[in-house]
């Protein structure tokens, strides 16, 4: 059986062990999961690619440090937010970029021209809330994880998890509202 | 449950016990600018599940791919070029440590055998009081020695040669001898 027939688990041991064929594979398996959490939450595709780059070099060094009962899942999950948050706080005076629609085409296939307007507004919206609600929105909200699984990852306590999503989905709503009024006052 | 706390429930509804969200259901329909509100909420919620729905995927997957084993190959290089450099450094000190035990060895052997024909130089009985005397005192003792092991060959030479000429050039040297010590 060659090596791209085994198992996660297999692979995990192998690249513990220094195997880099086995390690390329986890990469190739997980670099594009791992870049569109980095891409929404950093709204930008060179420091999506270097948050991406930077966590799979964080993964080689701690790879040691893994426990194979744990989900590898969330472990890359917890390495990319946390790699993100690193990277909005060194950029915190760095202007915010808008996401255009020539960037999503990109990205995005096979969807109609309304949903990628739709996702860019909804991204930009996200890049306009701070750090921490940021990473907690993309998680539940965006990747879809439950609060126990954003708290394991984020290493918060559930409350605070479920207060950060709460200003965030205020602040979220608010400022879609906004957006709606301001295109309807446009129309009139 | 009042309306204000029923607004703020709304933002985590999804986050519920199934009581809870029982009580707000049952508020909302009783309460119709409540439930006007948290259709609005659920309206935002339906846009947002729709842009999490869209997958976003690099197109440029393979050059990602081998950017990051370039890196991982960088790091495993600076590790070896450690490893050598330290190795190398530990044969060095393995190497200059056995030349000095070695030095160390060759200056405590010729200690060694310096010491050992001193002591064989030495007289026996002398040997027995030589860890009382000072190096004077044992100088001292070797000169009176050998004056004294002269005198009693210039003894036998006498009991020998009692009428040779060469007998009294003895005797003045005993005499002589004697006088001193």
């Amino acid at each position: 059986m060659g090596i791209k027939g085994i198992s996660e688990f297999e692979l995990i041991q192998k690249s513990k062990e220094g195997d880099h064929s086995a390690f390329r594979l986890l990469v190739e398996q997980n670099q594009n999961f791992l870049y569109a959490v980095a891409y929404k939450i950093l709204g930008n595709e060179d420091d999506a690619l270097d948050a991406v780059q930077d966590s799979f070099v964080k993964v080689w060094k701690k790879l040691h440090l893994f426990d194979t009962k744990q989900i590898f899942k969330t472990w890359l999950y917890r390495i990319i937010s946390n790699t993100c948050l690193d990277i909005l706080r060194q950029q915190k005076t760095k202007p915010m970029e808008r996401i255009s629609i020539a960037d999503l085409n990109r990205f995005i296939e096979d969807n109609t021209l309304e949903i990628k307007e739709m996702v860019i507004m909804v991204y930009d919206l996200v890049h306009q809330l701070p750090e921490k609600q940021r990473v907690v929105f993309v998680l539940r909200d965006l990747e879809g994880l439950s609060v126990a699984e954003v708290s394991k990852i984020l290493k918060l306590s559930s409350s605070k998890i479920k207060s950060n999503l709460y200003n965030a989905r205020i602040q979220m709503r608010k400022m879609l509202e906004l957006m709606y009024s301001e295109s309807k006052e446009g129309e009139k | 449950m009042k309306c204000s706390k029923c607004k703020d429930k709304m933002y985590l509804y999804s986050e519920l016990s199934s009581d809870e969200k029982q009580r707000l259901d049952e508020h909302l329909s009783d309460c119709e600018d409540c439930s006007l509100h948290f259709q609005r909420i659920m309206n935002m919620d339906l846009l947002i599940e729709k842009a999490a729905k869209v997958d976003i995927n690099y197109p440029n997957s393979d050059f990602l791919t081998s950017t990051i084993m370039d890196r991982i190959e960088l790091i495993e290089a600076s590790k070896n070029k450690y490893k050598i450099r330290k190795n190398r450094f530990m044969i060095f000190v393995k190497y200059t440590m056995a030349v000095i035990s070695f030095g160390l060895a060759i200056l405590f052997y010729a200690e060694v055998s310096q010491t050992e024909q001193i002591v064989r130089n030495y007289p026996m009985n002398e040997m027995e009081h030589t860890s009382k005397l000072t190096t004077l005192t044992i100088k001292e003792r070797i000169e009176k020695r050998r004056a004294k092991d002269e005198a009693s060959t210039w003894k036998n030479c006498i009991r020998n040669n009692e009428n040779s000429g060469e007998v009294k050039e003895c005797i003045k040297d005993y005499l002589s001898l004697t006088i001193e010590n």
